[in-house]
C-alpha cells in the first residue's frame, strides 16, 4: 500500500471516529470521559487495520479490522437521532431519526463478529477446529437474530430504542446466556491454541491470543453478571470492556512493531557471534528467531548435498511440510540452510530475512567447518569401508581354502588312512615306514594350511562369535592367559573382527617380545562401546612404530572411530587398550 | 566305513532335529554328531542328548580341528572329538575304549 493511502486511511478514521462518537457529546447523563475511550477503540482497531493492510497486503486481516473499527465508531451514529431529547427537546419522529437508529443498530453486532473470527483465525485467517468455526457461525448467527428482532420490532419513535431491547424471551435468552457461553468456549479455544504453539509460534500468537483471551473474559463476566441480576459498578464492566477491546487491536499494533524492530534482536546476535566464546552458532539464530526448533545445514558444493555442523547428511523437511527453510545465499551460490517454524515465514519474514543476513559471514565460517567434517566424515567412512572390504575378503578366502584344499587333503587323509589300515601287516616294513612317512607329512601339510586360514581370518570368529574365538586363541597361546569376558550376545562383524585383531596382534606381540609370564584379557561392554584390555607382566618398552603390528592395529580401530592406548613402561609389563564403538 | 568293524550303523540323520528325533527312536549306543550342521550346532544336540537319563555316547566330528572349538567340546557333554581326516572304525574304537 502507497504512503498517500495509508495517510488517507488514517486520516479516514480519524474523521469516522470523531463523526462515529459526535452524537453522544452532548449527551448530559453520559459520563464525559467514555466518549474518547469508544472514540479510541474505534480508532485504535482502524489503525491497527491500515498498518497490518500495508505490512501484510495478501491478509485480509488488515481490511477486516478497518471495517471492524469504521463499524465500532459509526454504530454510534444512533446518538445523532436522540441528541435533541438529551438537550430536553425531543423533536418529532422523522425518517432521517429513524435511519440512523437502524444503521447504528445494524453495525453493533459488526465489531465483535469480525473481531471473533479474527482472533480464532489468527495469523492467516484459517479456522483450523470445527469448534473454531461453530463459535464463529454461532456470533455470526446471534447478531444476525438480534439484528433482525429489533428491526422487526415496531418502533413508533426512535426513542423506544433506548428503552432496551424487545422483550422477547428467547432473545434475553440470546443476550444473556447465549454470549456468555460462547465468550467461554472462545476462551477455552484460544487457550488450547496457544498450549498446543510451538516455542516459535507461541511468540508470534501471545499477544493476539492473550488479548482476545481478556476480551472473552470480560464478556464471561458480563454475561454472568447479567443472568445473575448482579450488577457490578456500571463503571468497572465499562473500562474492563473498553480496556480490552484497546487490547486487541494493540496486540495487532504491537507485533507489527516488534517485526519492524527486528534490529535489535539481530543485534544481540551480531553481539552473540562476535564474542569470543560465543554461543553456539545455531543457539544464537535460534534466541534471534525466537524459535528453539531452529536447526541449520550447510551447503557442501563437493557433495552437492546439506549437511550439519557435525558434517553428517541432512534431508531438507519438503515444501508443505511442518518445517519451513529459508535458504541463505552468497552470490547466487546456496550457503545454508535455516529450518525452523513456518509461522516465522508467514509471519516473521522480515526478522529471518535479517537474521540469515546478519549471520551470513559465520554461517559461511560455520559451512566451512561443516564441510572439512563432513570430509572427515567421508575419509572416516571409506577406510571403515575399506576394513570391511578387507575382512569379507579374508573371510572369502579362508572359506575357499576350507571347503577346497583342506576338504580335498582332509578326504586324502581319510583315505590314506584307510589304506594304512586295510593293508596293515600285509606290506613289507620300508613300504610301511613310506607310508607312515605320507601320512606325518599329510597331516603336517593339513595343520600349516590351517595355521595359514586361521592367521587369514578365523573361522570360528564368523560362526561362533568372539567369545568362542578369543577362547580358541587363549587355548593355543603359549603365555598362560586369564580371560575375563563380560557375557553378551553377537556383536556387529567388523567390532567383533576389530576386538579380536586387536587380542591376537597382542598375543602375537607378547609371544614375540615380552616375555611375559602371565596375560589379563579383560573384554566388556561400556557405554556405547566395546572395551578390550590386554595387561602383560613382561618387560614393556612397546611402540607403535611405523608398519609394525601396532601400528595397524591403530588404524584398523581409528578406522572404526576408536581408540587405542597404549601404555609400556619400560621393565613394567604393557597395557594395551582399545575402545571400540558399537555402531 | 564302520559297518562290518565292529560297528552297525542303526540310522542316520540330516540335522539336528533328525538327530534327536532319531536317537530318541533307535537308542544308540554310539552317535556320531557333525559340529556344522544345517539347522544349529552339534555342541546343542550333544548338550541335549547328554541330559538323557541313559544317554548314548557321543562323538563329535568336525572338518575343522579341535582346537579351534576349545573348550565348548568339553563342555557339550560328549566323550570327545574326531576330525573327519582321522575318522575310522580304529580311532573311534580307541577314543570309545579309552574313555571306558
Amino acid at each position: 500500500m502507497s504512503r498517500k493511502r495509508q495517510v488517507a486511511l488514517s486520516l479516514l478514521a480519524v474523521a469516522i471516529a470523531f463523526v462515529g462518537e459526535g452524537g453522544f457529546l452532548l449527551n448530559r447523563f453520559a459520563p464525559f470521559e467514555t466518549i474518547p475511550l469508544d472514540m479510541a477503540v474505534g480508532f485504535v482497531t482502524m489503525a491497527a487495520g491500515v498498518a497490518t493492510w500495508s505490512r501484510r497486503p495478501g491478509n485480509r486481516t488488515g481490511p477486516l479490522l478497518y471495517v471492524a473499527g469504521a463499524a465500532w465508531s459509526l454504530s454510534g451514529v444512533w446518538a445523532y437521532a436522540v441528541w435533541p431529547y438529551w438537550l430536553g427537546t425531543p423533536n418529532a419522529a422523522s425518517f432521517l431519526d429513524d435511519a440512523l437508529i437502524v444503521t447504528g443498530v445494524l453495525l453493533m453486532p459488526v465489531h465483535y463478529s469480525i473481531l471473533v473470527y479474527l482472533v480464532l483465525g489468527f495469523p492467516d485467517g484459517r479456522l483450523h477446529s470445527v469448534l473454531a468455526r461453530i463459535v464463529v457461525l454461532a456470533v455470526w448467527t446471534v447478531a444476525i437474530v438480534i439484528e433482525a428482532s429489533i428491526l422487526i420490532h415496531p418502533v413508533d419513535h426512535a426513542l423506544l430504542v433506548l428503552e432496551g431491547l424487545p422483550p422477547y424471551p428467547l432473545l434475553d435468552a440470546v443476550t444473556s446466556y447465549g454470549i456468555g457461553l460462547l465468550a467461554f468456549v472462545a476462551l477455552l479455544l484460544l487457550l488450547e491454541r496457544w498450549l498446543s504453539a510451538t516455542a516459535a509460534a507461541r511468540h508470534i500468537l501471545t499477544p493476539v491470543l492473550a488479548s482476545a483471551s481478556l476480551l472473552a473474559a470480560v464478556e464471561v463476566v458480563a454475561s454472568i453478571a447479567r443472568a445473575g441480576d448482579w450488577m457490578p459498578p456500571d463503571r468497572a464492566i465499562f473500562y474492563a470492556n473498553v480496556v480490552a477491546k484497546l487490547s486487541v487491536p494493540a496486540a495487532y499494533l504491537y507485533i507489527l512493531l516488534r517485526s519492524s524492530m527486528v534490529r535489535s534482536g539481530v543485534g544481540d546476535l551480531v553481539i552473540d557471534l562476535g564474542a569470543p566464546a560465543g554461543r553456539p552458532l545455531r543457539d544464537a539464530l535460534a534466541r534471534a528467531l525466537h524459535d528453539p526448533s531452529v536447526e541449520v545445514a550447510y551447503w557442501v558444493p563437493a557433495y552437492e548435498r546439506f549437511v550439519d555442523a557435525a558434517g553428517a547428511a541432512i534431508a531438507l523437511p519438503e515444501d508443505g511440510s511442518a518445517r519451513a527453510v529459508t535458504y541463505v545465499q552468497r552470490e547466487g551460490e546456496p550457503l545454508a540452510a535455516i529450518i525452523h517454524d513456518p509461522l516465522l515465514r508467514d509471519e516473521e519474514p522480515a526478522l529471518v530475512e535479517s537474521v540469515s543476513a546478519a549471520a551470513l559471514l559465520a554461517l559461511d565460517n560455520e559451512r566451512l567447518q561443516a564441510e572439512v567434517r563432513a570430509k572427515l566424515e567421508e575419509v572416516r567412512a571409506s577406510r571403515s569401508r575399506i576394513v570391511q572390504a578387507g575382512d569379507a575378503e579374508r573371510r572369502r578366502v579362508e572359506r575357499n581354502l576350507h571347503d577346497g584344499a583342506q576338504q580335498r587333503l582332509m578326504t586324502l587323509a581319510l583315505s590314506v588312512g584307510r589304506l594304512r589300515e586295510r593293508l596293515d601287516g600285509n606290506v613289507s616294513p620300508d613300504v610301511a615306514q613310506q607310508m607312515d612317512l605320507m601320512s606325518r607329512e599329510l597331516r603336517d601339510a593339513i595343520d600349516e594350511l590351517r595355521e595359514l586360514a586361521r592367521g587369514i581370518h578365523p573361522a570360528i570368529l564368523t560362526e561362533d562369535g568372539l567369545a568362542a574365538a578369543l577362547d580358541s586363541l587363549a587355548e593355543r597361546s603359549s603365555v598362560p592367559i586369564e580371560l575375563d569376558l563380560e557375557p553378551m550376545d553377537r556383536l556387529p562383524e567388523p567390532v567383533e573382527a576389530t576386538a579380536y585383531f586387536v587380542v591376537a596382534e597382542s598375543l602375537t606381540n607378547v609371544a614375540k617380545y615380552a616375555e611375559a609370564s602371565h596375560v589379563d584379557i579383560s573384554i566388556r561392554r561400556r557405554n556405547a562401546s566395546l572395551v578390550v584390555e590386554i595387561v602383560d607382566d613382561g618387560r614393556g618398552g612397546a611402540a607403535p612404530s611405523a608398519g609394525s603390528g601396532l601400528q595397524g592395529l591403530e588404524d584398523r580401530v581409528s578406522a572404526m572411530r576408536g581408540k587405542l592406548s597404549l601404555e609400556s613402561p619400560s621393565g613394567a609389563g604393557t597395557r594395551l587398550v582399545a575402545d571400540i564403538p558399537l555402531t | 566305513m564302520l559297518d562290518g568293524a565292529g560297528f552297525e550303523v542303526v540310522g542316520e540323520a540330516e540335522d539336528a532335529a533328525g538327530a534327536i528325533e532319531e536317537a530318541w527312536k533307535l537308542r544308540p549306543q554310539v552317535v556320531l554328531l557333525d559340529v556344522q550342521l544345517p539347522d544349529g550346532s552339534g555342541f546343542d544336540v550333544a548338550r541335549s542328548l547328554a541330559s538323557w537319563r541313559d544317554p548314548p555316547v557321543v562323538i563329535l566330528i568336525s572338518s575343522r580341528d579341535a582346537s579351534d572349538y576349545g573348550r565348548r567340546i568339553e563342555g557339550s557333554g560328549a566323550l570327545g572329538f574326531i576330525w573327519k581326516g582321522e575318522l575310522s572304525a580304529a580311532t573311534l574304537r580307541a577314543l570309545i575304549g579309552t574313555n571306558r
